[in-house]
């Protein structure tokens, strides 16, 4: 060792504070980085592929499709009355159903994997032994699923906008379309809520992430039995995807409130649940 | 200002009916480095994360630095650098950013990230992705002392380092223990521990068999003397000598290897009845008493 490395290290100097900012909500959407670019971009290309085969679909009969309601289960679209223009389109392709299944998955995913893997990997172990709370912890990391959830609805919002500039006949009802993408953004944050639960319970990364889209298919597989199960109509009301009509407020323009403060309710319980559960238990080498 | 940094009382922590801790205690003192040993599943690690409230104790107290480390974890963790067994980083990013992100969580400023990476030659502008084990556990130990905390909790400082610079890390924590700072480490390199450490604790099987000063376990591991007589001598002969607590003949009886505790004396006086032609002294490694104890737990249970 050199005379001057002595002297440096017997210089005695203690660590000056510095800001904490969100150095977890940075890792989480570094980390999610390049799934909420694909989300985006399947966002942008279905939005304007309806907007531009809108002319295609609308010399289609669409309405007979309405008529076997198994198709209309199994798309979201079941109980529409009318299904005319961009707005029913749109319902039918992208805010039917699949917004949820297919978005909700994904952010069940996330949300799923993103304590778990950090438990499985045992970088946590170097996060938890700084002064960060494991509340801290578990609430930047919720917080970095939202702001993709955020990111994911202004997207589709603004491709719906450029696609009302850019192609002619393509127009929505502001109102309803703002109505719908705030009941598809409570779904996903019912998503995102059940797989943070899920990551307070499992301590691998795909294990959690694969059970969290578990809770959402198995909720898609209670929604399309509810709804052609007439003798039990009870079942669709056990599904989340009840409370989230999202094809019906875009096209039939009815919401009914108190579905949406239910969703959000049962995802701010289960949520909460997940933060009391990670409090509680042992970060396992 | 408290005595002891580190007072673990009876800690005990059961998975379900499997017992990884079974009560034990022991007390770490300001600016000490104190080994913790112990086979592979013995309880190190489960005693280490306890006193990160990582794992959650059964029973017992753990108390660091004044705080209790399940109420006031927060408080600990403000003040400790830890470095975890088989280090995991987040492989994204170059070392730099990850040093930057902990400092942050921290919420210190890493004063000693330069010196710390001119002195273990790391290399900080690459991303983790590529990094050897030993490249890892350069950062891991950079990212531990780096905003220059009281206590260092340290599981395998030196595993998967080359010899260099483990001398090195060696070297840099009896001088951080100079200065004050307090280190609690384990390790499988006994040789390491028997040179820097001033205390150790061996858990077997989630028991505590020892702590001891390492100059005790020195005094009691004594002297290993070679002798080489110009005529064979009887084996009893040096049996009766006192202090000579274990005898190893080698070939026709002028060859022996004798271990020694206490005082040199009375081998040296009894030797000078013979012709020697060679004689060498040496210290007793310490491997062989942390060895005992692990193997006097094991008759110990067989009881």
């Amino acid at each position: 060792m050199t005379t001057s490395t002595v002297r440096t290290v017997r210089r005695r100097r203690w660590a000056k504070r510095r800001r904490r900012g969100l150095p977890i909500v940075g890792a989480t959407l570094r980390e999610k980085r390049t799934g909420l670019t694909f989300v985006c971009a399947y966002t942008v290309f279905i939005v304007f592929l309806v907007a531009g085969i809108l002319p295609t679909f609308e010399q289609m009969d669409i309405a007979s499709f309405l008529e076997n309601p198994a198709f209309a289960a199994f798309l979201g679209i079941s109980g529409l009355e009318t299904f005319e223009g961009f707005s029913a389109i749109l319902a039918m392709e992208f805010y039917g159903v699949w917004y949820g299944v297919i978005f909700g998955c994904v952010v069940a995913y996330f949300a799923g994997s993103t304590i778990a893997h950090t438990v499985e990997d045992g970088s946590i172990d170097l996060l938890l032994s700084r002064p960060m709370s494991r509340t801290r912890y578990y609430m930047e990391r919720w917080s970095g699923i939202l702001i993709i959830i955020a990111i994911v609805s202004a997207v589709a919002l603004f491709s719906v906008y450029i696609c009302t500039l850019v192609f002619s006949g393509v127009n929505v009802n502001w109102k309803w379309m703002l109505l719908t993408q705030l009941t598809g953004t409570i779904f996903l944050l019912f998503a995102s809520a059940a797989g943070m639960l899920v990551s307070s319970l499992i301590s691998s990364g795909r294990s959690a992430g694969g059970a969290a889209i578990g809770i959402i298919f198995f909720s898609y597989v209670l929604n399309i039995a509810g709804t052609l199960v007439t003798q039990w109509p009870w079942v669709e009301k056990l599904s989340p995807f009840y409370y989230a009509p999202m094809a019906r407020i875009l096209v039939a323009q009815q919401i009914t409130w108190w579905h949406l403060l239910v969703l959000m309710g049962i995802g701010l319980v289960l949520g909460l649940t997940g933060l009391v559960i990670f409090n509680r238990r042992d970060i396992a080498a | 200002m408290d005595r002891y940094t580190i007072e673990v009382k009876q800690l005990a922590k059961y998975y379900g009916k499997v017992c990884a801790l079974r009560g034990i205690s022991f007390k770490v003192e300001r600016g000490e480095i104190f080994g913790f040993l112990g086979p592979n599943g013995a309880g190190k690690t489960t005693t280490i994360r306890c006193m990160l409230d990582l794992i959650r104790p059964t029973a017992g107290r753990i108390n660091i630095l004044g705080h209790d480390a399940q109420r006031d974890s927060m408080a600990i963790r403000r003040r400790i650098g830890y470095l975890p067994d088989d280090i995991r980083l987040m492989e994204s990013i170059t070392a730099r950013q990850l040093l930057d992100r902990y400092s942050r969580i921290q919420g210190l400023e890493p004063v000693r990230l330069r010196e710390l990476i001119q002195r273990f030659d790391v290399e900080v502008d690459r991303p983790l992705k590529g990094y050897s084990r030993g490249m890892r556990q350069k950062v891991g130990i950079v990212q531990a002392f780096m905003c220059n905390p009281e206590l260092l909790i340290l599981d395998e400082p030196n595993v998967g380092l080359d010899p260099l610079i483990q001398r090195e890390v060696n070297a840099f924590l009896m001088e951080e223990a100079e200065r004050g700072r307090t280190i609690f480490m384990s390790s499988h390199i006994l040789s390491d521990v028997e040179k820097i450490c001033h205390r150790v604790g061996v858990i077997r099987e989630g028991r505590m068999v020892a702590v001891e000063e390492v100059e005790t376990l020195r005094e009691k591991a004594g002297q290993v003397a070679t002798v080489e007589f110009d005529q064979p001598v009887d084996q009893t002969e040096l049996q009766n000598i006192p202090g000579v607590s274990e005898i190893n003949r080698h070939g026709d009886g002028r060859h022996y290897i004798l271990k020694v505790t206490g005082m040199m004396d009375p081998l040296i006086k009894a030797l000078s009845r013979h012709q020697v032609l060679r004689l060498s002294v040496e210290e007793a490694p310490l491997e062989d008493i942390f060895l005992k104890f692990y193997e006097y737990s094991d008759t110990k249970r067989r009881r």
